[in-house]
């Protein structure tokens, strides 16, 4: 009798923590990145990023679909990705992280929350750790991941001829804007 | 009753884990069905029409330069003294429809067509190949002595491309092609038949190597098939192809049947082809 209290117990808590759990996602996320360079700059624009949060420990995560990017000139896509961030062989950027302090975002509460994030960024094959401040919009119909920052090519192995250097700058100005809802 | 709570526990750690490390797990890992784009460089393999079609509102500035053959003598600097251009434009009009416009002093010729893309090669599911028709016209502006009229100066050739990027490095196309001239005057039939052959592979992340083999299956006369081989260089918004070929025509009616040189006695001949390309109409507004 008490063993079957004991493991009823234990399965009443496992549920209980994954209802306080709440994970937030979206499938249809934006990216969009600037490069300034000498001789003029250009951007891209991704909606196709997959995002979730977890409230629970404020775990983070995005899936980039590197051909999802979309250029004003068809070249330059192709450019990027043949020749620069290669997704035929890595399709996807990601980022796999944590609220530094999540205790400080109250999810119940309507509102924008400075935080900073940390975690690994990978993407054309590299990861590296990054730490970037960002913005946590809680509303009553979900919660909106927002960052700005910038990352170097150099870092994840992305090289950039001499010849194009003019063209295309090592520093890219990445900009996040990501509405997530409830998981149903 | 130990065993009982380690069951508990091990639940509720295995429930935290889980929301921890891969909150992404059941999402789709890219999106499901994309298409395999840039299967070659420019729109054309040498002479060829390729797979590729020209995004919408870009305009595709082409110039065609063949010279002279090789064995045309070291007085014509084996062929470097002779020119044939044709200067044209390609613009995309939607995705999967790209005209094109061309002159080309080989019987004074206006060629103009239309490519159109029926069936993109997917990723994911979906078909394994893309398919595309290509409809062209030609008109001869020359001085016949026969004077033809304006009917009988005109060509048409009708192909239809099926090609799959295989790799990242190689790239197959098949070109079932048909030509039809209204007047001849050669001694061939009016219509013949062609199946043109074409494939890249890429060398390095800017170059590649093309090949191109056209062989007439109908009576082709004195004339021979179009082998051709180039290399393409990426610099920037350019495209700059180059190569070795028998054909010095540069419309789909000449290069196809009526190739006067062979590979066999150095009949051959150095040409490029300059692609720079402008885009008059941002795809994302």
């Amino acid at each position: 009798m008490m063993k079957t209290d004991i493991s009823f117990l234990g399965s009443l808590l496992a549920v209980a923590s994954s209802l306080t759990a709440q994970v937030y996602q979206t499938k249809t996320g934006n990216i969009s990145f600037v490069n300034t360079a000498a001789t003029g700059s250009f951007d891209a624009q991704n909606n196709q990023v997959i995002a979730a949060l977890s409230t629970e420990n404020g775990t983070v995560q995005f899936r980039v679909p590197v051909n999802s990017f979309q250029f004003k000139k068809e070249l330059m896509q192709q450019h990027f990705q043949e020749n620069y961030m290669e997704s035929a062989t890595f399709p996807n950027a990601s980022f796999s992280g944590k609220l530094v302090n999540a205790s400080g975002v109250n999810f119940q509460t309507p509102g924008t929350y400075n935080v900073k994030v940390k975690g690994d960024m990978t993407m054309h094959g590299v990861t590296k750790v990054i730490e970037v401040p960002g913005q946590i919009v809680v509303s009553a119909t979900g919660v909106t991941l927002k960052a700005n920052f910038d990352i170097l090519c150099s870092d994840y192995s992305i090289n950039i001829p001499r010849n194009n250097a003019s063209a295309v700058s090592d520093k890219v100005a990445i900009s996040v804007n990501c509405a997530l809802t409830p998981r149903a | 009753m130990v065993k009982h709570w380690i069951v508990g526990i091990s639940l509720l750690a295995a429930s935290s884990l889980s929301a921890q490390d891969d909150l992404l797990g059941d999402m789709p890992s890219e999106p499901l069905k994309t298409p395999v784009n840039f299967a070659f460089k420019t729109t054309r393999v040498v002479n060829l029409q390729s797979v590729e079609t020209l995004g919408m509102g870009v305009f595709d500035f082409k110039i065609q330069h063949r010279f002279g053959a090789l064995n045309s003598g070291a007085s014509n600097a084996f062929g470097l003294d002779l020119a044939t251009i044709r200067i044209g434009g390609e613009y995309g009009l939607t995705p999967k429809v790209t005209l094109g416009l061309g002159r080309s002093p080989v019987e004074k010729t206006v060629d103009g067509y239309a490519k159109i893309k029926w069936v993109q090669q997917m990723r994911g599911g979906g078909s394994p190949i893309s398919v595309l028709t290509v409809a062209s016209a030609a008109y001869r502006n020359q001085n016949y002595t026969a004077d033809p009229s304006t009917v009988e100066r005109l060509a048409y050739v009708g192909q239809v491309i099926v090609g799959r990027k295989f790799s990242e490095k190689l790239s197959v196309q098949v070109v079932p092609s048909v030509v039809h001239y209204n007047w001849v005057n050669v001694a061939v039939p009016n219509t013949q038949f062609a199946l043109g052959l074409g494939m890249r592979r890429k060398l390095t992340m800017r170059s590649s190597l093309n090949l191109e083999w056209i062989p007439v299956l109908s009576d082709k006369g004195t004339f021979y098939n179009s082998f051709s081989i180039g290399m393409d260089v990426e610099t920037g918004g350019h495209v700059f192809q180059m190569g070795f070929t028998n054909s010095i025509g540069l419309s789909e009616n000449l290069f196809l049947t009526r190739n006067t040189t062979q590979w066999n006695n150095a009949g051959i001949r150095f040409g490029f082809n300059m692609s720079r390309v402008f885009t008059l109409i941002d795809p994302r507004d």
